[in-house]
C-alpha cells in the first residue's frame, strides 16, 4: 500500500492547525457557556434589580411616611392647626426655613380635620381637600418627575385618638432613591420616569412607570473580563507557542532531517566516494536532537564503511577485471580482452587510412607436446611464448591470448613491410627459445599469419581476423614459410574454410555423422592380383554433391576438428563392416590424422574396431609428415594399437621428409609409396633410386605399397621392384560399393 | 446564702427606685381654651412640705435639664413639685419653640397659663406654694407675683434674672416699630428682635407684651412683692450683665451667689443649686429682713448630698437659647 507523504513541517503546520482549531473550537463552546450563564445572570440581576427597586420604593414610601409622620409631631404645626390665621406667613416664611423638613420635600399641606387645606387655593398642586377616609400615599408623574404623596394625620395629643388634621408632603423620588439604597442590581442614576404626566399612581404600580438599566456585577464583569483577558492571553500564547513550536521544529527537526537528505542525496548522486569527506565535513554540524545525532553518526559510520566497500570493491573489479581480460597462466591479454580491443579498434579505424596489422603466432603442435611432456611443460612453453613475444613488440603494443595455443597483436601505423619484420622477429625469438630445462628436445616452432589493412579501403579492417586466421593456417602446410602474410592466392583455403555453407555441412558431418559416405578403393595384392584390402576414403555428399576431400581437410584443419572427424570417419567405417560392404577376410585401409594419432583417446576410438580384427585386417594409414612431426607422442598410440592387432602403415612415403633413418625407428608395417615417387618411376634414374629405397625398405620387413598405379606399365614396374601391394585407377577407383 | 440575699435587695431598692421614678413622671394637662392645652410635669411629694412650681425659661419647657433636674431633685428630697410648659399658643407643646417659629403667643397669656396652673395647684394640694423660675421664668413670675397676690404662695425663688425687653440694643427700635405695626396692621405678622431672638416674627403687641420686662420694670416688680424672694446667681454667668445683679440687691431679696457657676449651672453647680434652693426653703420666713447677699462657694462633695441624681449634662442645646 502506498501511502501519500508529507514534509515533517507540513505535520508540524498539521499539527499546529489542528491544535489551534481544537483550541477555537473549545474556546467556542466556552464562550458559548459563558454567555449562557452571563444571559442568567443578566436575567437574575433584571429580576433582583426590579426586586430590589421594588423594596427600595417601599422603603422610600415607608420613609416618607415616617418623616411625614414626625412632621405631624411638630408643635409648630399643631400651632397651625389651632391657630390657622398665620398659616400662610409660617408656610411662606417658617416652613421651609425651619430645617424641620427633609430636603426631598417640595411641597406641604397641612389640613384641618375635615380635609380641607388650610391654605385652600394656594396649596400649590397637593390637593385642596382630601378624603379623610382614604389618606394613603400615591406617586405623581409631572415632566417626567415623580413625586411621592404621603399623608399623616396630626393628633391634637399623645394618644393618637382624636384627629386634628391632616399633612401631606410631595417629595422628589428619584435622588432620593440612590441616596437611601446602594443599589446592587440597579444604575442608580438610570432610573427615569416612562410618562411625562401622571396624576395618581399607587405606589405597588410605580415601578410600571419607571425605566431603569440593571447594574451588571461588577464581579461577573471582572470575571468575565478576567475569562476574556485569559482567552485572549491564552491565544497569544497559542500564537506565539505555535510559532515556537514551528521554529523548534524547523530548527532542531525538519532542518537537520533536510540536512541528512540532502547529504544522502548527494551521495546518491556522486558516481564515487572520491569526495567522501568533502560531504561528510557538510553534516559535520551539531544537532540538537539525540537521536539525530545518532543517525547522523550512523549514517556517517555507515558512509565510511560503503567507502572502504567501495575502496574494496574497485580493487576487486579491477583484479576481477584484470582475471577477466589477463589470462592467468602466461600473464597476457586473454581472448575477452582482445574481442574488446578489436571491437574497438574497428569502431576507431572503421573509417581510418592507418596502417593496421593484425599478427596471429599458433605454436606448432602444442597439443602432442602437452600430451608428451605434460601440461606443466606445456604451461611453461607458452608463458616463455608470451614472454618472448611480448619483449619483441613495441611499447603499447600488447600480445593476447586467444586460443589454447594462439596469441595476437595488432599494430598501428606500421606499414606490412615493418609489421613483416616485427613478424619475423617474433618467429626468431620463439626459435630461440630454449627448453632444455623441461626436456623438450624437438624444435617449439610457431606459425605466424599476417594480415594487413588496405588502406585505400577503411572496412578492410573488418577482414583481417580471418585473413590473419587464413594465414597461419597456411603457415602450418609443410614446405610453407612459417611466416606467411595473408594474399589473394590463399583467398581459395578461405573460401573453404570460412564457407559457412560447407563449415555447416561438415561440422553436421562430424557432430551426426550425417552425408558422410565411405568409399573404398582396391589395394592390390600383387601377389595373386586380387584385392587385399580397400583403403576407406572419405566423401561427404552435399545435394548429391560430394565436396572435394581437399576441402574437408582444410576446414578441419583449419578448425582444428581432424580428430573429431576421424571420430565420425571411424564410427561409419565400422557401420560399413556390420554391413557388410567389406568383403568379409578382406581388411580395410583407415587415414588417421596427425592430431588424431598423437590424441590419447584414438586406442579408445579405435577400439570399437578390435571386435572385426578376426575377420577383417584394419590398417591405420599415418602419413608422413605427421608421423614424422609428431613421432614421439604417436609411438605409444602405435604401439598400443599395433598390440591391439592394427596394422600401421605409413602414407605418403616420398612426400615429404622420406627419411630412411626416421623410417628405420617408426613403428609402422606398411609404407606407402606416394604418387610422386611412384611417376618417377618413369625415369629410369629416378626409377633406379625408388628401386634401391624400395628394396631397402623391404629388407626391413617393411611391406609395399605403391600408390596412383595406373598404367600397365607402372603396374609391371612395381611388380618388378618387389612392392607388395598397388592401388590406383589401374585396379579400381574409389567407389561406395565394393563388386 | 450572703451573695443570694444581697441579690434580693438590690433588686428591691431597684423596684422601689423605678416604681418611684415611674409616679414622678406624671404628665398633667389643662385647658387653656377649646384649642388649646397646657402640659405640666407633676411630682406628687410630701404633704408636709410646700408646693413647689418651677418655671422654666423664655420658650423652653418642662423638660428643659436644669428645670428637670431641679424638680426631680426637690421630688427627691419630699417636695411636691409641678414644672408646667407654657404652650405660647400650641396644644401640648413638647420643644422649644425656635425664635422663627411665629409666635402669636403673649406675656399675658401666659401670666394667664400660669395663674391656671397655680389655681390647679390649689385644687390638687393644700400646701403652701412655692414659686421657683429659672431664668426669663425669673421676670414672669415677677410679673405674675406684682398682678397677682396670692396668700398660698410662701415665697419666690428667682434662678438668675435676665429682663426681656431691655436687653438688645435695638429694643427701643422693635418696640417704636411694634407700636406702628399695631396702629397700622395690628393684626399682622412682623420680625422683631428680642431677648436673644434675632428673628422674632410676632404680633406687634404680643411682642409688646414681653417688651414690658424692662430692668426698670422687673425692678418695680421686685420692690412690691410682699412674700420672700431669693435669687440664686452664679459668678460666670455671661447672660446677665454684672451691673444688673447689683442692683438686684438693693431689693429685700436674698441673693446666693455661687462662685463658677454660668447661666444654666450645669455640672457639680447643679448640686449647690439644689443646695442653694433646699436651705432657701427651710427658711420660709426669713423675706421680712433686709435683702441679704449669702456667698456660696463650690462644694466639690455636695455631688454626693443627693445620689438620685447622678447623671447630669453638661450644656444641652436648649441651653444655647436659654435666658
Amino acid at each position: 500500500m502506498n501511502y501519500k507523504t508529507m514534509s515533517i513541517k507540513s505535520y508540524a503546520i498539521s499539527f499546529i492547525l489542528l491544535y489551534i482549531f481544537v483550541f477555537l473550537i473549545s474556546s467556542v463552546i466556552a464562550f458559548v457557556d459563558i454567555k449562557a450563564l452571563q444571559d442568567d445572570i443578566s436575567q437574575n440581576n433584571a429580576h433582583n434589580g426590579k426586586a430590589e427597586l421594588i423594596e427600595t420604593i417601599e422603603n422610600l414610601v415607608n420613609n416618607y411616611k415616617e418623616e411625614t409622620v414626625k412632621f405631624s409631631h411638630w408643635d409648630e404645626v399643631r400651632q397651625q392647626l389651632n391657630n390657622p390665621e398665620f398659616y400662610h406667613y409660617w408656610q411662606t416664611h417658617r416652613l421651609f426655613n425651619s430645617n424641620t423638613l427633609p430636603n426631598y420635600v417640595r411641597e406641604v399641606s397641612i389640613y384641618d380635620e375635615y380635609g380641607d387645606a388650610l391654605s385652600s387655593g394656594k396649596s400649590g398642586t397637593l390637593p385642596n381637600k382630601i378624603n379623610c377616609d382614604n389618606v394613603t400615599a400615591y406617586f405623581t408623574i409631572s415632566n417626567y418627575k415623580p413625586m411621592l404623596v404621603t399623608f399623616s394625620p396630626i393628633y391634637k395629643d399623645n394618644d393618637d385618638e382624636d384627629v386634628l388634621g391632616y399633612v401631606a408632603f410631595k417629595s422628589e423620588v428619584l435622588p432620593q432613591l440612590s441616596r437611601i439604597t446602594q443599589f446592587n442590581h440597579l444604575q442608580s442614576h438610570s432610573i427615569k420616569a416612562l410618562v411625562s404626566k401622571k396624576h395618581t399612581i399607587e405606589t405597588q404600580d410605580f415601578i410600571d412607570y419607571l425605566s431603569y438599566k440593571i447594574q451588571l456585577d461588577n464581579e461577573s464583569i471582572l470575571i468575565f473580563q478576567q475569562v476574556n483577558h485569559v482567552f485572549f492571553r491564552n491565544t497569544i500564547i497559542l500564537v506565539l507557542f505555535a510559532l515556537f513550536f514551528y521554529f523548534l521544529m524547523s530548527r532542531f527537526l525538519s532542518r537537520p532531517l533536510r540536512q541528512v537528505s540532502t547529504y544522502i542525496d548527494t551521495l546518491k548522486n556522486q558516481s564515487t566516494l572520491e569526495n567522501c569527506d568533502e560531504i561528510c565535513e557538510e553534516l559535520d554540524i551539531q544537532f540538537h536532537i539525540t537521536e539525530l545525532e545518532k543517525v547522523k553518526y550512523s549514517l556517517s559510520k555507515y558512509q565510511r564503511k560503503l567507502k572502504t566497500v567501495y575502496t574494496n570493491l574497485d580493487e576487486k573489479n579491477q583484479e576481477l577485471w584484470e582475471m577477466a581480460h589477463h589470462d592467468a597462466l602466461t600473464g597476457a591479454l586473454n581472448r575477452r580482452a582482445f574481442e574488446e580491443h578489436w571491437n574497438s579498434i574497428s569502431e576507431l579505424f572503421s573509417e581510418s587510412h592507418c596502417h593496421i596489422s593484425l599478427i596471429i603466432f599458433d605454436i606448432n603442435n602444442f597439443k602432442s607436446i602437452n600430451d608428451t611432456y605434460g601440461h606443466p611443460i606445456g604451461d611453461i612453453v607458452l608463458k616463455k611464448f608470451s614472454c618472448a613475444l611480448q619483449k619483441v613488440l613495441r611499447k603499447g603494443e600488447k600480445i593476447y591470448r586467444i586460443g589454447g595455443d594462439e596469441f595476437a597483436t595488432t599494430l598501428y601505423n606500421c606499414p606490412p613491410e615493418d609489421a613483416m619484420k616485427i613478424a619475423h622477429h617474433c618467429q626468431q625469438a620463439i626459435g630461440n627459445i630454449s627448453f632444455i630445462k623441461q626436456g623438450i628436445k624437438e624444435p617449439v616452432r610457431s606459425s605466424i599469419g599476417v594480415a594487413h589493412n588496405d588502406t585505400a579501403n577503411p572496412n578492410s579492417i573488418t577482414n583481417l581476423l580471418w585473413q590473419a586466421d587464413i594465414a597461419v593456417y597456411a603457415a602450418k602446410k609443410p614446405g610453407q614459410s612459417h611466416v606467411v602474410t595473408y594474399s589473394d592466392e590463399l583467398k581459395n583455403i578461405s573460401n573453404t574454410v570460412l564457407s559457412s555453407k560447407i563449415n555447416d555441412i561438415v561440422f553436421n558431418a562430424i557432430e551426426q555423422g550425417n552425408n558422410i559416405t565411405m568409399f573404398y578403393q582396391p589395394i592390390i595384392n600383387l601377389s595373386n592380383g586380387r584385392p587385399d584390402y580397400y583403403e576407406a576414403l572419405l566423401r561427404i555428399k552435399n545435394n548429391n554433391k560430394i565436396i572435394l576431400p581437399n576441402k574437408v581437410f582444410q576446414l578441419t584443419e583449419a578448425r582444428k576438428l581432424d580428430y573429431e572427424l576421424d571420430t565420425a570417419i571411424f564410427k561409419k567405417i565400422a557401420d560399413d563392416l556390420k554391413r557388410g560392404v567389406i568383403p568379409l577376410h578382406s581388411g580395410v585401409s583407415i587415414n588417421v590424422s596427425g592430431p588424431s594419432i598423437i590424441n590419447p583417446k584414438i586406442v579408445d576410438q579405435l577400439a570399437i574396431f578390435i571386435p572385426f580384427l578376426k575377420h577383417f585386417k584394419i590398417i591405420l594409414e599415418i602419413t608422413e609428415t605427421s608421423l614424422i612431426t609428431n613421432i614421439n607422442h604417436a609411438t605409444e598410440n602405435i604401439t598400443q594399437l599395433k598390440e591391439s592387432g592394427f596394422l600401421i602403415a605409413l602414407d605418403d612415403f616420398g612426400s615429404g621428409y622420406s627419411s630412411i633413418s626416421y623410417l628405420s625407428s617408426m613403428p609402422v608395417d606398411i609404407v606407402k609409396f606416394d604418387i610422386t615417387l611412384i611417376k618417377q618411376l618413369e625415369d629410369e634414374k629416378q626409377c633406379s633410386i625408388i628401386s634401391h629405397l624400395a628394396k631397402m625398405i623391404m629388407e626391413t620387413d617393411h611391406l609395399l605399397v605403391a600408390e596412383g598405379i595406373e598404367t600397365e606399365e607402372i603396374k609391371e614396374k612395381i611388380k618388378h621392384l618387389g612392392f607388395n601391394y598397388a592401388q590406383g585407377y589401374f585396379y579400381g577407383k574409389p567407389s561406395p560399393t565394393i563388386k | 446564702m450572703f451573695c443570694k440575699t444581697k441579690h434580693k435587695l438590690l433588686l428591691a431598692l431597684l423596684l422601689i427606685f423605678l416604681l418611684k421614678n415611674a409616679s414622678a413622671n406624671n404628665l398633667v394637662h389643662i385647658n387653656i381654651s377649646d384649642t388649646l392645652t397646657a402640659d405640666a410635669a407633676f411630682y406628687l411629694g410630701d404633704t408636709d412640705k410646700p408646693v413647689v412650681l418651677i418655671l422654666h425659661g423664655f420658650m423652653l419647657t418642662h423638660n428643659f435639664p436644669v428645670v428637670k433636674r431641679l424638680a426631680e431633685s426637690l421630688y427627691d428630697s419630699g417636695y411636691t413639685v409641678l414644672s408646667p410648659t407654657l404652650s405660647l399658643g400650641i396644644s401640648h407643646r413638647k420643644k422649644t419653640l425656635p425664635c422663627e417659629a411665629i409666635h402669636t403667643h403673649s406675656l399675658e397669656q401666659d401670666i394667664k397659663e400660669l395663674s391656671l396652673w397655680i389655681k390647679w395647684l390649689k385644687k390638687k394640694t393644700k400646701q403652701k406654694i412655692v414659686l421657683i423660675g429659672h431664668s426669663a421664668g425669673s421676670p414672669f413670675l415677677a410679673y405674675y407675683l406684682m398682678h397677682h397676690a396670692e396668700k398660698i404662695i410662701q415665697q419666690v425663688i428667682f434662678i438668675t434674672m435676665p429682663d426681656i425687653g431691655s436687653t438688645h440694643k435695638n429694643s427701643l427700635v422693635n418696640i417704636k416699630k411694634a407700636q406702628q405695626l399695631l396702629q397700622e396692621k395690628p393684626n399682622s405678622i412682623d420680625e422683631f428682635e428680642i431677648s436673644y431672638c434675632k428673628k422674632y416674627p410676632s404680633l406687634p403687641q404680643n411682642y409688646l407684651s414681653y417688651s414690658q420686662l424692662t430692668k426698670k420694670n422687673i425692678s418695680s416688680y421686685l420692690q412690691n412683692i410682699t412674700i420672700k424672694q431669693s435669687l440664686i446667681l452664679g459668678t460666670e454667668d455671661k447672660i446677665i450683665d454684672h451691673e444688673w445683679n447689683q442692683k438686684l440687691t438693693q431689693y429685700n431679696i436674698d441673693i446666693t451667689t455661687i462662685n463658677g457657676a454660668d447661666h444654666f449651672f450645669d455640672g457639680e453647680y447643679e448640686f449647690d443649686l439644689m443646695d442653694s434652693i433646699e436651705a432657701i426653703l427651710s427658711h420660709p420666713n426669713s423675706n421680712k429682713k433686709p435683702a441679704q447677699h449669702t456667698e456660696k462657694k463650690a462644694n466639690p462633695t455636695s455631688s454626693s448630698i443627693n445620689t438620685s441624681i447622678k447623671h447630669i449634662p453638661t450644656k444641652s442645646p436648649e441651653k444655647q437659647n436659654e435666658l
